[in-house]
């Protein structure tokens, strides 16, 4: 696919599905891209990547469209992680 | 001043980062989390630029307050650019963060980086201020 689709197209289209967009356009100040283009789409982010290692372009966005998708019964809490030196 | 937007209704305030390694650049979504000690990103992102594991990498454990358990990798990008500002040689943990594959996160923004800002946060607004 090489057309250029707006954010809110691409929610319409790739609901809860990550995408790697090329030619996007993403202002540092906001926080969705406003439009690019779709090069790869999946809903199952080991397939996605898969496909995003091939032929992989030199620029490109990674974006899960949609809110996030936690698990209901879930508290997501990646906070106070620190990295520890692993000793030989 | 620049001002960034997050969406105050998500879970988790997200912003996004441009990394750059010798194969290229991808902009991802992270957590902005000051509890986090050191950046954190999906290893699978860090491959696609060119800085995934190599045998000369620090090898590392992430240890969080549920105990130590994750294995990670230390590697530095060429950059890592996020809320204007660039950090040329960033050192960034590779994380395999698939176990979080339903959240739609690619890594954590940690207080390495965060601590570099003067920043003001206005939660029920959802912007981020930063001086």
């Amino acid at each position: 696919m090489t057309t250029k689709l707006t954010w809110d197209e691409i929610t319409k289209l790739y609901n809860k599905e990550y995408v790697e967009l090329t030619n996007y356009d993403w202002p540092d100040e906001e926080i969705h891209p406003r439009s690019g283009v779709v090069r790869v789409h999946s809903s199952d982010r080991a397939e996605f990547y898969k496909q995003v290692g091939k032929d992989t372009p030199v620029d490109s966005a990674i974006v899960f469209v949609g809110k996030l998708a936690l698990p209901k019964d879930v508290i997501f809490s990646p906070g106070l992680r620190r990295v520890v030196a692993n000793h030989a | 001043m620049r001002e960034y937007r997050f969406d105050p209704n998500e879970e988790l305030p997200l912003v996004h980062a441009l990394l750059t390694g010798p194969r290229g650049q991808v902009r991802a979504t992270l957590v902005f989390d000051s509890g986090c000690g050191l950046t954190q990103v999906h290893s699978q992102i860090l491959e696609t630029i060119g800085c995934g594991r190599a045998p000369n990498s620090k090898s590392v454990t992430i240890s969080g307050v549920t105990g130590e358990g994750d294995p990670a990798f230390i590697v530095p990008v060429k950059s890592l650019h996020t809320l204007g500002a660039r950090f040329d040689h960033a050192e960034i943990a590779g994380v395999d963060f698939s176990k979080w594959a339903h959240s739609g996160i690619e890594g954590l923004l940690g207080w390495d980086i965060i601590r570099q800002f003067h920043f003001d946060m206005d939660g029920p607004k959802g912007i981020l201020r930063v001086f």
